[in-house]
Protein backbone atom coordinates (compact mmCIF):
# COMPACT_ATOMS: atom_id res chain seq x y z
CA UNK A 1 0.00 0.00 0.00
CA UNK A 2 2.91 2.32 0.82
CA UNK A 3 4.36 2.03 -2.69
CA UNK A 4 0.96 2.38 -4.33
CA UNK A 5 0.29 5.53 -2.28
CA UNK A 6 3.73 6.93 -3.06
CA UNK A 7 3.15 6.24 -6.74
CA UNK A 8 -0.24 8.00 -6.70
CA UNK A 9 1.20 11.03 -4.89
CA UNK A 10 4.12 11.14 -7.33
CA UNK A 11 1.65 11.27 -10.24
CA UNK A 12 -0.43 13.94 -8.53
CA UNK A 13 2.53 16.24 -8.06
CA UNK A 14 4.60 15.44 -11.16
CA UNK A 15 1.76 15.76 -13.67
CA UNK A 16 1.05 19.27 -12.31
CA UNK A 17 -2.46 18.15 -11.52
CA UNK A 18 -1.91 19.44 -8.01
CA UNK A 19 -1.21 22.96 -9.29
CA UNK A 20 -4.46 22.83 -11.26
CA UNK A 21 -6.26 21.73 -8.09
CA UNK A 22 -4.93 24.78 -6.22
CA UNK A 23 -5.85 27.11 -9.09
CA UNK A 24 -9.34 25.56 -9.27
CA UNK A 25 -9.81 25.83 -5.49
CA UNK A 26 -8.78 29.49 -5.39
CA UNK A 27 -10.89 30.42 -8.42
CA UNK A 28 -13.87 28.53 -6.98
CA UNK A 29 -13.50 30.40 -3.67
CA UNK A 30 -13.40 33.75 -5.47
CA UNK A 31 -16.22 32.74 -7.85
CA UNK A 32 -18.51 31.60 -5.04
CA UNK A 33 -17.76 34.77 -3.06
CA UNK A 34 -18.64 36.82 -6.11
CA UNK A 35 -21.77 34.80 -6.82
CA UNK A 36 -23.10 34.93 -3.24
CA UNK A 37 -22.44 38.67 -3.10
CA UNK A 38 -24.26 39.19 -6.38
CA UNK A 39 -27.14 36.75 -5.97
CA UNK A 40 -27.79 36.77 -2.27
CA UNK A 41 -26.81 40.25 -1.20
CA UNK A 42 -27.48 42.11 -4.44
CA UNK A 43 -24.18 43.93 -4.42
CA UNK A 44 -21.18 44.04 -6.65
CA UNK A 45 -18.20 42.19 -5.32
CA UNK A 46 -15.14 44.16 -6.26
CA UNK A 47 -16.38 47.59 -5.19
CA UNK A 48 -17.71 46.02 -2.01
CA UNK A 49 -14.26 44.88 -0.90
CA UNK A 50 -13.30 47.08 2.00
CA UNK A 51 -16.69 48.77 2.14
CA UNK A 52 -19.89 46.87 2.99
CA UNK A 53 -20.97 45.68 6.42
CA UNK A 54 -22.76 42.48 5.45
CA UNK A 55 -19.95 40.01 5.74
CA UNK A 56 -20.44 37.97 8.87
CA UNK A 57 -20.25 34.27 9.76
CA UNK A 58 -23.65 33.56 8.21
CA UNK A 59 -22.42 35.00 4.95
CA UNK A 60 -19.26 32.87 5.18
CA UNK A 61 -21.32 29.73 5.83
CA UNK A 62 -23.56 30.59 2.91
CA UNK A 63 -20.49 30.81 0.68
CA UNK A 64 -19.03 27.58 2.05
CA UNK A 65 -22.23 25.65 1.38
CA UNK A 66 -22.37 26.98 -2.15
CA UNK A 67 -19.03 25.29 -2.82
CA UNK A 68 -21.07 22.08 -3.11
CA UNK A 69 -22.48 23.38 -6.39
CA UNK A 70 -19.07 23.78 -8.05
CA UNK A 71 -16.77 21.19 -6.50
CA UNK A 72 -18.44 18.05 -7.92
CA UNK A 73 -17.74 19.26 -11.46
CA UNK A 74 -14.10 19.79 -10.55
CA UNK A 75 -14.08 16.40 -8.84
CA UNK A 76 -15.39 14.70 -12.00
CA UNK A 77 -12.63 16.28 -14.11
CA UNK A 78 -10.00 15.50 -11.49
CA UNK A 79 -11.03 11.83 -11.32
CA UNK A 80 -10.89 11.63 -15.10
CA UNK A 81 -7.39 13.11 -15.19
CA UNK A 82 -6.11 11.13 -12.21
CA UNK A 83 -7.67 7.68 -12.05
CA UNK A 84 -9.09 7.76 -15.58
CA UNK A 85 -5.68 8.52 -17.09
CA UNK A 86 -4.11 5.74 -15.05
CA UNK A 87 -6.46 3.25 -16.69
CA UNK A 88 -6.70 4.85 -20.14
CA UNK A 89 -2.92 5.14 -20.51
CA UNK A 90 -2.73 1.50 -19.30
CA UNK A 91 -0.24 2.66 -16.69
CA UNK A 92 -2.27 0.63 -14.21
CA UNK A 93 -1.12 -2.43 -16.19
CA UNK A 94 2.46 -1.71 -15.12
CA UNK A 95 1.42 -1.80 -11.48
CA UNK A 96 -0.58 -5.02 -11.80
CA UNK A 97 2.03 -6.76 -13.93
CA UNK A 98 4.73 -5.89 -11.41
CA UNK A 99 2.78 -7.32 -8.53
CA UNK A 100 0.93 -4.42 -6.89
CA UNK A 101 -2.33 -5.88 -5.51
CA UNK A 102 -5.25 -4.49 -7.52
CA UNK A 103 -7.26 -3.44 -4.46
CA UNK A 104 -4.27 -1.47 -3.20
CA UNK A 105 -4.07 0.36 -6.53
CA UNK A 106 -7.70 1.46 -6.17
CA UNK A 107 -7.41 2.39 -2.51
CA UNK A 108 -4.23 4.38 -3.14
CA UNK A 109 -5.88 6.33 -5.95
CA UNK A 110 -9.07 6.82 -3.93
CA UNK A 111 -7.16 7.92 -0.82
CA UNK A 112 -5.07 10.44 -2.76
CA UNK A 113 -8.16 11.72 -4.56
CA UNK A 114 -10.07 12.07 -1.26
CA UNK A 115 -7.16 13.84 0.42
CA UNK A 116 -6.86 16.17 -2.56
CA UNK A 117 -10.58 16.90 -2.29
CA UNK A 118 -10.19 17.71 1.41
CA UNK A 119 -7.19 19.92 0.68
CA UNK A 120 -9.07 21.62 -2.14
CA UNK A 121 -12.08 22.40 0.09
CA UNK A 122 -9.76 23.79 2.76
CA UNK A 123 -7.99 26.01 0.19
CA UNK A 124 -11.33 27.31 -1.08
CA UNK A 125 -12.60 27.85 2.47
CA UNK A 126 -9.38 29.68 3.36
CA UNK A 127 -9.73 31.83 0.24
CA UNK A 128 -13.31 32.65 1.19
CA UNK A 129 -12.32 33.41 4.76
CA UNK A 130 -9.57 35.76 3.60
CA UNK A 131 -11.89 37.48 1.14
CA UNK A 132 -14.51 38.02 3.83
CA UNK A 133 -11.82 39.22 6.23
CA UNK A 134 -10.90 42.00 3.80
CA UNK A 135 -13.86 44.09 4.95
CA UNK A 136 -13.46 46.55 7.83
CA UNK A 137 -15.93 44.79 10.17
CA UNK A 138 -13.47 42.06 10.95
CA UNK A 139 -14.80 41.14 14.36
CA UNK A 140 -18.05 39.78 12.87
CA UNK A 141 -16.23 36.89 11.12
CA UNK A 142 -14.47 34.22 13.11
CA UNK A 143 -13.60 30.58 12.79
CA UNK A 144 -16.02 28.93 15.18
CA UNK A 145 -17.38 25.42 15.50
CA UNK A 146 -20.20 26.20 13.08
CA UNK A 147 -17.75 27.26 10.37
CA UNK A 148 -15.55 24.22 10.97
CA UNK A 149 -18.57 21.91 10.89
CA UNK A 150 -19.70 23.46 7.62
CA UNK A 151 -16.24 23.03 6.09
CA UNK A 152 -16.23 19.40 7.25
CA UNK A 153 -19.74 18.90 5.89
CA UNK A 154 -18.70 20.28 2.48
CA UNK A 155 -15.50 18.20 2.56
CA UNK A 156 -17.42 14.98 3.29
CA UNK A 157 -19.87 15.70 0.46
CA UNK A 158 -17.03 16.46 -1.98
CA UNK A 159 -15.12 13.35 -0.87
CA UNK A 160 -18.25 11.26 -1.49
CA UNK A 161 -18.40 12.64 -5.01
CA UNK A 162 -14.69 11.98 -5.53
CA UNK A 163 -14.91 8.40 -4.31
CA UNK A 164 -17.99 7.74 -6.42
CA UNK A 165 -16.38 9.22 -9.54
CA UNK A 166 -13.15 7.29 -8.89
CA UNK A 167 -15.22 4.12 -8.72
CA UNK A 168 -16.96 5.08 -11.99
CA UNK A 169 -13.61 5.60 -13.70
CA UNK A 170 -12.45 2.15 -12.63
CA UNK A 171 -15.75 0.65 -13.66
CA UNK A 172 -15.96 2.19 -17.15
CA UNK A 173 -12.25 2.14 -18.20
CA UNK A 174 -12.94 4.87 -20.76
CA UNK A 175 -12.15 8.09 -18.95
CA UNK A 176 -14.29 10.27 -21.22
CA UNK A 177 -17.30 8.02 -20.79
CA UNK A 178 -16.68 8.06 -17.04
CA UNK A 179 -16.57 11.85 -16.88
CA UNK A 180 -19.70 12.22 -19.05
CA UNK A 181 -21.68 9.93 -16.74
CA UNK A 182 -20.29 11.85 -13.75
CA UNK A 183 -21.26 15.18 -15.27
CA UNK A 184 -24.82 13.97 -15.90
CA UNK A 185 -25.19 12.75 -12.34
CA UNK A 186 -24.47 16.15 -10.79
CA UNK A 187 -27.35 18.11 -12.39
CA UNK A 188 -29.62 15.10 -11.75
CA UNK A 189 -28.79 15.34 -8.04
CA UNK A 190 -29.18 19.11 -8.11
CA UNK A 191 -32.62 19.00 -9.70
CA UNK A 192 -33.81 16.15 -7.48
CA UNK A 193 -34.94 18.29 -4.48
CA UNK A 194 -36.99 20.60 -6.72
CA UNK A 195 -38.68 17.66 -8.40
CA UNK A 196 -39.42 15.84 -5.15
CA UNK A 197 -40.59 19.04 -3.46
CA UNK A 198 -43.08 19.52 -6.29
CA UNK A 199 -44.46 16.02 -5.64
CA UNK A 200 -44.55 16.48 -1.86
CA UNK A 201 -46.20 19.88 -2.18
CA UNK A 202 -49.21 18.42 -3.97
CA UNK A 203 -52.33 18.99 -1.83
CA UNK A 204 -54.24 16.02 -0.44
CA UNK A 205 -57.38 17.32 -2.10
CA UNK A 206 -58.29 20.34 -4.15
CA UNK A 207 -61.45 22.37 -4.64
CA UNK A 208 -63.17 24.08 -7.47
CA UNK A 209 -66.42 25.96 -7.89
CA UNK A 210 -69.17 24.09 -9.72
CA UNK A 211 -70.47 26.49 -12.37
CA UNK A 212 -74.04 25.08 -12.37
CA UNK A 213 -74.64 24.79 -8.65
CA UNK A 214 -72.21 27.48 -7.59
CA UNK A 215 -71.00 25.27 -4.76
CA UNK A 216 -67.39 24.55 -3.87
CA UNK A 217 -66.55 20.94 -4.73
CA UNK A 218 -63.69 19.07 -3.01
CA UNK A 219 -61.93 16.24 -4.80
CA UNK A 220 -59.01 14.00 -3.85
CA UNK A 221 -55.82 14.88 -5.69
CA UNK A 222 -54.59 11.75 -7.59
CA UNK A 223 -51.07 13.20 -7.66
CA UNK A 224 -50.87 13.32 -3.87
CA UNK A 225 -48.31 10.93 -2.49
CA UNK A 226 -48.84 9.60 1.00
CA UNK A 227 -47.92 6.83 3.38
CA UNK A 228 -44.67 4.91 3.03
CA UNK A 229 -43.95 6.41 -0.37
CA UNK A 230 -44.14 9.93 1.06
CA UNK A 231 -41.84 8.97 3.94
CA UNK A 232 -39.39 7.39 1.52
CA UNK A 233 -39.37 10.45 -0.71
CA UNK A 234 -38.91 12.77 2.27
CA UNK A 235 -36.09 10.57 3.53
CA UNK A 236 -34.37 10.53 0.13
CA UNK A 237 -34.73 14.30 -0.01
CA UNK A 238 -33.00 14.69 3.31
CA UNK A 239 -30.09 12.63 2.03
CA UNK A 240 -29.58 14.83 -1.01
CA UNK A 241 -26.72 17.31 -0.49
CA UNK A 242 -28.43 19.99 -2.52
CA UNK A 243 -31.55 19.83 -0.36
CA UNK A 244 -29.55 20.91 2.66
CA UNK A 245 -28.09 23.82 0.74
CA UNK A 246 -31.44 24.75 -0.72
CA UNK A 247 -33.14 24.76 2.64
CA UNK A 248 -30.24 26.69 4.21
CA UNK A 249 -30.14 24.33 7.13
CA UNK A 250 -27.17 24.92 9.41
CA UNK A 251 -26.12 21.30 9.47
CA UNK A 252 -27.43 18.15 7.91
CA UNK A 253 -26.47 15.06 9.83
CA UNK A 254 -28.52 12.71 7.65
CA UNK A 255 -26.94 14.05 4.49
CA UNK A 256 -23.44 13.79 5.97
CA UNK A 257 -24.21 10.21 7.04
CA UNK A 258 -25.44 9.44 3.53
CA UNK A 259 -22.22 10.90 2.11
CA UNK A 260 -20.27 8.69 4.50
CA UNK A 261 -22.24 5.69 3.28
CA UNK A 262 -21.51 6.67 -0.34
CA UNK A 263 -17.79 6.84 0.52
CA UNK A 264 -17.82 3.37 2.08
CA UNK A 265 -19.98 1.82 -0.66
CA UNK A 266 -17.97 3.44 -3.46
CA UNK A 267 -14.75 2.18 -1.89
CA UNK A 268 -16.19 -1.32 -1.64
CA UNK A 269 -17.64 -1.24 -5.18
CA UNK A 270 -14.40 0.18 -6.59
CA UNK A 271 -12.33 -2.49 -4.87
CA UNK A 272 -14.65 -5.17 -6.22
CA UNK A 273 -14.62 -3.68 -9.73
CA UNK A 274 -10.83 -3.47 -9.92
CA UNK A 275 -10.31 -6.98 -8.55
CA UNK A 276 -12.70 -8.48 -11.13
CA UNK A 277 -11.66 -6.28 -14.01
CA UNK A 278 -10.02 -7.68 -17.14
CA UNK A 279 -7.45 -5.10 -18.15
CA UNK A 280 -6.67 -4.67 -21.82
CA UNK B 1 17.58 -25.28 -19.47
CA UNK B 2 14.91 -24.63 -16.81
CA UNK B 3 11.53 -23.25 -17.71
CA UNK B 4 10.90 -19.80 -16.34
CA UNK B 5 7.21 -19.86 -17.27
CA UNK B 6 5.11 -23.01 -17.44
CA UNK B 7 1.53 -22.89 -18.65
CA UNK B 8 -0.72 -25.84 -18.00
CA UNK B 9 -4.08 -26.39 -19.71
CA UNK B 10 -5.15 -22.77 -19.66
CA UNK B 11 -8.55 -21.98 -21.13
CA UNK B 12 -10.22 -18.62 -21.34
CA UNK B 13 -13.86 -17.98 -22.15
CA UNK B 14 -15.41 -14.57 -22.76
CA UNK B 15 -19.17 -15.01 -22.76
CA UNK B 16 -19.74 -17.65 -25.43
CA UNK B 17 -16.40 -17.20 -27.13
CA UNK B 18 -13.60 -19.55 -26.17
CA UNK B 19 -10.41 -17.59 -26.71
CA UNK B 20 -7.94 -20.12 -25.33
CA UNK B 21 -8.32 -23.91 -25.33
CA UNK B 22 -6.18 -25.99 -22.99
CA UNK B 23 -3.01 -24.11 -23.79
CA UNK B 24 0.15 -25.68 -22.39
CA UNK B 25 3.52 -24.08 -22.93
CA UNK B 26 6.98 -24.05 -21.40
CA UNK B 27 9.18 -21.01 -21.84
CA UNK B 28 12.86 -21.86 -21.30
CA UNK B 29 14.97 -19.60 -19.15
CA UNK B 30 17.07 -17.16 -21.18
CA UNK B 31 15.17 -17.73 -24.40
CA UNK B 32 13.52 -15.30 -26.79
CA UNK B 33 10.21 -17.05 -27.19
CA UNK B 34 8.21 -16.01 -30.24
CA UNK B 35 4.45 -16.41 -30.08
CA UNK B 36 3.15 -16.64 -33.64
CA UNK B 37 -0.50 -16.40 -34.54
CA UNK B 38 -3.12 -14.55 -36.50
CA UNK B 39 -5.24 -11.70 -35.14
CA UNK B 40 -7.61 -13.07 -32.55
CA UNK B 41 -5.63 -16.29 -32.20
CA UNK B 42 -5.30 -15.73 -28.45
CA UNK B 43 -1.74 -14.37 -28.19
CA UNK B 44 -2.64 -11.19 -26.32
CA UNK B 45 -5.07 -13.01 -24.03
CA UNK B 46 -2.36 -15.51 -23.13
CA UNK B 47 0.08 -12.68 -22.40
CA UNK B 48 -2.52 -10.82 -20.36
CA UNK B 49 -3.07 -13.93 -18.27
CA UNK B 50 0.65 -14.40 -17.65
CA UNK B 51 1.02 -10.77 -16.61
CA UNK B 52 -1.97 -10.97 -14.26
CA UNK B 53 -4.16 -8.56 -16.21
CA UNK B 54 -6.72 -11.31 -16.80
CA UNK B 55 -7.62 -14.51 -15.00
CA UNK B 56 -7.82 -17.85 -16.78
CA UNK B 57 -11.21 -19.57 -16.82
CA UNK B 58 -9.43 -22.83 -16.08
CA UNK B 59 -5.89 -24.12 -15.84
CA UNK B 60 -2.88 -22.58 -14.18
CA UNK B 61 0.60 -21.31 -14.85
CA UNK B 62 3.76 -20.86 -12.89
CA UNK B 63 6.41 -18.18 -13.02
CA UNK B 64 9.86 -19.12 -11.73
CA UNK B 65 8.30 -22.18 -10.15
CA UNK B 66 5.59 -20.28 -8.26
CA UNK B 67 2.05 -21.30 -9.18
CA UNK B 68 -0.52 -18.69 -10.23
CA UNK B 69 -2.73 -20.02 -7.45
CA UNK B 70 -0.07 -19.24 -4.86
CA UNK B 71 -0.23 -15.83 -3.16
CA UNK B 72 3.52 -15.51 -3.67
CA UNK B 73 2.87 -14.98 -7.38
CA UNK B 74 2.46 -11.26 -6.64
CA UNK B 75 6.06 -11.10 -5.40
CA UNK B 76 7.33 -13.10 -8.38
CA UNK B 77 5.65 -10.62 -10.73
CA UNK B 78 8.07 -7.98 -9.47
CA UNK B 79 10.63 -9.83 -11.57
CA UNK B 80 8.55 -9.37 -14.70
CA UNK B 81 8.21 -6.49 -17.15
CA UNK B 82 5.65 -6.18 -19.90
CA UNK B 83 4.15 -4.27 -22.77
CA UNK B 84 0.71 -5.49 -23.71
CA UNK B 85 -0.60 -4.08 -27.02
CA UNK B 86 0.71 -0.56 -26.50
CA UNK B 87 3.33 0.91 -24.18
CA UNK B 88 1.79 1.81 -20.82
CA UNK B 89 3.31 5.21 -20.24
CA UNK B 90 2.00 8.50 -18.91
CA UNK B 91 1.83 10.97 -21.76
CA UNK B 92 2.10 13.95 -19.45
CA UNK B 93 5.30 12.74 -17.79
CA UNK B 94 8.85 12.84 -19.16
CA UNK B 95 10.73 9.63 -19.95
CA UNK B 96 12.72 9.99 -16.72
CA UNK B 97 9.58 10.52 -14.63
CA UNK B 98 7.83 7.55 -16.25
CA UNK B 99 10.74 5.37 -15.23
CA UNK B 100 10.86 6.90 -11.76
CA UNK B 101 7.15 6.16 -11.35
CA UNK B 102 7.75 2.52 -12.23
CA UNK B 103 10.65 2.39 -9.76
CA UNK B 104 8.25 3.67 -7.10
CA UNK B 105 5.68 1.04 -8.10
CA UNK B 106 8.36 -1.58 -7.61
CA UNK B 107 9.24 -0.18 -4.20
CA UNK B 108 12.76 0.80 -5.24
CA UNK B 109 14.33 3.77 -3.53
CA UNK B 110 17.42 4.29 -5.64
CA UNK B 111 16.95 5.79 -9.08
CA UNK B 112 20.60 5.56 -10.12
CA UNK B 113 19.87 3.05 -12.87
CA UNK B 114 17.44 5.32 -14.71
CA UNK B 115 20.04 7.16 -16.86
CA UNK B 116 21.50 3.78 -17.89
CA UNK B 117 18.08 2.49 -18.88
CA UNK B 118 17.38 5.63 -20.90
CA UNK B 119 20.72 5.18 -22.63
CA UNK B 120 19.93 1.54 -23.38
CA UNK B 121 16.74 2.52 -25.20
CA UNK B 122 18.40 5.60 -26.69
CA UNK B 123 16.16 8.10 -24.94
CA UNK B 124 18.88 9.74 -22.86
CA UNK B 125 18.51 12.96 -24.82
CA UNK B 126 14.73 13.25 -24.47
CA UNK B 127 15.12 15.69 -21.54
CA UNK B 128 11.91 17.14 -20.13
CA UNK B 129 9.89 16.38 -23.24
CA UNK B 130 6.70 14.61 -22.19
CA UNK B 131 5.92 11.15 -23.57
CA UNK B 132 2.83 12.55 -25.31
CA UNK B 133 5.16 14.40 -27.67
CA UNK B 134 7.23 11.30 -28.45
CA UNK B 135 7.14 9.49 -31.80
CA UNK B 136 5.65 5.98 -31.81
CA UNK B 137 9.13 4.47 -31.87
CA UNK B 138 10.21 6.56 -28.89
CA UNK B 139 7.06 5.56 -26.99
CA UNK B 140 7.72 1.89 -27.74
CA UNK B 141 11.31 2.24 -26.53
CA UNK B 142 10.11 4.05 -23.42
CA UNK B 143 7.65 1.20 -22.87
CA UNK B 144 10.55 -1.26 -23.08
CA UNK B 145 12.53 0.85 -20.59
CA UNK B 146 9.56 0.91 -18.19
CA UNK B 147 9.26 -2.85 -18.56
CA UNK B 148 12.97 -3.18 -17.80
CA UNK B 149 12.78 -1.28 -14.52
CA UNK B 150 14.01 -3.39 -11.65
CA UNK B 151 16.02 -5.65 -13.99
CA UNK B 152 13.27 -8.21 -14.63
CA UNK B 153 14.01 -11.86 -15.36
CA UNK B 154 11.12 -12.06 -17.80
CA UNK B 155 9.94 -9.59 -20.39
CA UNK B 156 6.50 -10.04 -21.98
CA UNK B 157 6.16 -8.01 -25.17
CA UNK B 158 3.00 -8.01 -27.21
CA UNK B 159 3.58 -6.64 -30.71
CA UNK B 160 6.43 -4.32 -29.67
CA UNK B 161 7.36 -3.47 -33.27
CA UNK B 162 3.85 -2.70 -34.44
CA UNK B 163 3.71 0.55 -36.37
CA UNK B 164 7.46 1.15 -36.27
CA UNK B 165 9.35 2.32 -39.35
CA UNK B 166 12.18 0.07 -40.68
CA UNK B 167 14.80 1.97 -38.71
CA UNK B 168 12.69 1.69 -35.55
CA UNK B 169 12.32 -2.04 -36.11
CA UNK B 170 16.08 -2.51 -36.43
CA UNK B 171 16.64 -0.38 -33.32
CA UNK B 172 14.09 -2.40 -31.37
CA UNK B 173 15.63 -5.69 -32.53
CA UNK B 174 19.08 -4.60 -31.41
CA UNK B 175 17.77 -3.48 -28.02
CA UNK B 176 15.96 -6.77 -27.43
CA UNK B 177 18.98 -8.84 -28.42
CA UNK B 178 21.17 -6.77 -26.10
CA UNK B 179 18.72 -7.20 -23.22
CA UNK B 180 18.59 -10.94 -23.78
CA UNK B 181 22.35 -11.39 -24.12
CA UNK B 182 23.65 -8.88 -21.59
CA UNK B 183 20.99 -9.21 -18.91
CA UNK B 184 20.01 -12.83 -19.63
CA UNK B 185 16.39 -11.73 -19.64
CA UNK B 186 13.87 -14.23 -20.96
CA UNK B 187 11.68 -12.55 -23.54
CA UNK B 188 8.21 -13.70 -24.57
CA UNK B 189 7.38 -11.78 -27.73
CA UNK B 190 4.56 -11.79 -30.23
CA UNK B 191 4.62 -10.06 -33.58
CA UNK B 192 2.78 -9.99 -36.86
CA UNK B 193 6.04 -9.29 -38.65
CA UNK B 194 7.19 -12.89 -38.74
CA UNK B 195 10.34 -12.25 -40.74
CA UNK B 196 11.45 -9.87 -37.99
CA UNK B 197 10.52 -12.37 -35.32
CA UNK B 198 12.60 -15.02 -37.08
CA UNK B 199 15.67 -12.80 -36.63
CA UNK B 200 15.16 -12.73 -32.87
CA UNK B 201 13.48 -15.81 -31.52
CA UNK B 202 15.26 -18.84 -30.15
CA UNK B 203 11.98 -20.71 -29.60
CA UNK B 204 8.55 -20.56 -31.18
CA UNK B 205 4.98 -21.43 -30.35
CA UNK B 206 2.38 -21.35 -33.10
CA UNK B 207 -1.10 -20.55 -31.91
CA UNK B 208 -4.35 -20.51 -33.83
CA UNK B 209 -7.94 -20.27 -32.71
CA UNK B 210 -6.88 -20.46 -29.09
CA UNK B 211 -4.88 -23.67 -29.50
CA UNK B 212 -1.15 -24.21 -29.56
CA UNK B 213 -0.40 -25.90 -32.88
CA UNK B 214 3.27 -26.52 -32.32
CA UNK B 215 6.21 -25.48 -30.18
CA UNK B 216 9.76 -25.83 -31.37
CA UNK B 217 13.19 -24.33 -31.10
CA UNK B 218 14.70 -22.06 -33.75
CA UNK B 219 17.07 -24.89 -34.79
CA UNK B 220 14.18 -27.28 -35.24
CA UNK B 221 12.34 -24.67 -37.23
CA UNK B 222 15.40 -23.99 -39.38
CA UNK B 223 15.52 -27.67 -40.23
CA UNK B 224 11.90 -27.57 -41.23
CA UNK B 225 11.98 -24.39 -43.24
CA UNK B 226 15.43 -24.77 -44.82
CA UNK B 227 15.96 -24.30 -48.53
CA UNK B 228 15.05 -27.21 -50.73
CA UNK B 229 14.46 -28.15 -54.35
CA UNK B 230 11.07 -29.64 -55.05
CA UNK B 231 11.19 -32.39 -57.62
CA UNK B 232 8.16 -33.74 -59.44
CA UNK B 233 9.02 -37.16 -60.79
CA UNK B 234 7.35 -40.18 -62.40
CA UNK B 235 8.19 -42.48 -59.44
CA UNK B 236 9.42 -41.44 -56.02
CA UNK B 237 9.78 -45.08 -54.98
CA UNK B 238 12.45 -45.81 -57.58
CA UNK B 239 14.32 -42.55 -56.95
CA UNK B 240 14.79 -42.88 -53.20
CA UNK B 241 17.33 -45.79 -53.24
CA UNK B 242 19.55 -43.79 -55.60
CA UNK B 243 19.38 -40.74 -53.29
CA UNK B 244 20.17 -42.95 -50.28
CA UNK B 245 23.24 -44.38 -52.02
CA UNK B 246 24.50 -40.87 -52.80
CA UNK B 247 23.88 -39.47 -49.28
CA UNK B 248 21.36 -36.96 -50.47
CA UNK B 249 19.16 -35.43 -47.81
CA UNK B 250 15.55 -35.56 -48.96
CA UNK B 251 11.96 -35.76 -47.80
CA UNK B 252 9.12 -37.48 -49.64
CA UNK B 253 6.32 -35.01 -50.00
CA UNK B 254 3.73 -37.05 -51.89
CA UNK B 255 3.40 -39.85 -54.45
CA UNK B 256 5.29 -37.94 -57.10
CA UNK B 257 7.01 -35.16 -55.15
CA UNK B 258 10.26 -35.15 -53.23
CA UNK B 259 12.09 -32.26 -51.50
CA UNK B 260 15.89 -32.31 -51.71
CA UNK B 261 17.74 -30.46 -48.96
CA UNK B 262 21.32 -31.24 -50.05
CA UNK B 263 23.10 -28.72 -52.23
CA UNK B 264 22.96 -30.40 -55.60
CA UNK B 265 22.86 -29.05 -59.14
CA UNK B 266 19.85 -29.60 -61.37
CA UNK B 267 21.95 -31.51 -63.94
CA UNK B 268 23.23 -33.93 -61.26
CA UNK B 269 19.69 -34.40 -59.95
CA UNK B 270 18.47 -35.24 -63.44
CA UNK B 271 21.46 -37.58 -63.94
CA UNK B 272 20.61 -39.44 -60.70
CA UNK B 273 16.99 -39.68 -61.78
CA UNK B 274 18.05 -41.13 -65.14
CA UNK B 275 20.24 -43.61 -63.25
CA UNK B 276 17.11 -44.76 -61.40
CA UNK B 277 15.11 -44.80 -64.60
CA UNK B 278 12.82 -42.07 -63.32
CA UNK B 279 11.55 -39.20 -65.43
CA UNK B 280 11.92 -35.68 -63.95
CA UNK B 281 8.75 -33.71 -64.70
CA UNK B 282 9.69 -30.43 -62.99
CA UNK B 283 12.23 -28.87 -60.61
CA UNK B 284 11.34 -25.86 -58.47
CA UNK B 285 13.14 -23.95 -55.72
CA UNK B 286 11.30 -24.32 -52.47
CA UNK B 287 12.28 -21.66 -49.92
CA UNK B 288 9.80 -21.83 -47.07
CA UNK B 289 9.77 -18.87 -44.69
CA UNK B 290 8.51 -18.71 -41.11
CA UNK B 291 5.40 -17.13 -42.54
CA UNK B 292 4.98 -19.95 -45.03
CA UNK B 293 5.61 -22.54 -42.35
CA UNK B 294 2.98 -20.98 -40.12
CA UNK B 295 0.47 -20.73 -42.95
CA UNK B 296 1.04 -24.38 -43.83
CA UNK B 297 0.53 -25.32 -40.22
CA UNK B 298 -2.75 -23.40 -40.06
CA UNK B 299 -3.86 -24.83 -43.42
CA UNK B 300 -3.15 -28.37 -42.18
CA UNK B 301 -5.14 -27.69 -39.03
CA UNK B 302 -8.07 -26.26 -40.96
CA UNK B 303 -7.90 -29.24 -43.28
CA UNK B 304 -8.18 -31.52 -40.29
CA UNK B 305 -11.06 -29.70 -38.65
Amino acid sequence: MRFALKSSFFRLFRTRLFIWVIVFSLLTGIGVFNSVCGNEMMMYTLPSLGRPRFFDNDFLILCLKDLIYVFPFGAAVFCMMFTGSDISFRAVNNKIATGTPRVMIFFADAAVAALTALFSVIVSAAALFLLVKFVPVKESVEINSKVILTVLFVAVIVMAFVLFFTMLQVFFSNKLFGVIISMFLIPALMSYPGHINYILDQPYRYSYKDETSGETVWELNPEYVGGVERNALTFSLELNPYYGVLMREPGNAKCAAAAGAVIVLSAAAGALAISRKEFT
Amino acid sequence: MDNVVSIKDISKVYGKAQVLRNVSLDIPNGSIFGLVGRNGAGKTTLMRIITGLAEPTSGSYSISGVSSKDKEIIKVRRRMGSIIESPAVFRNLSAYDNLKLQYINLGMTSYDDIPGLLELVELNNSGKKTAGKFSLGMKQRLGIAVALCGKPDILVLDEPINGLDPQGIIQMREILIRINRERHTTILISSHILEELSKLATHYAFIDNGEILQTLSADELMNKVRKSSRLKVSSVEDLCPVFDRNDIDYKINGEDTVDIYSEISVSRTVALANEAGVEVISVAENNESLEGYFMNLVAKREGLS
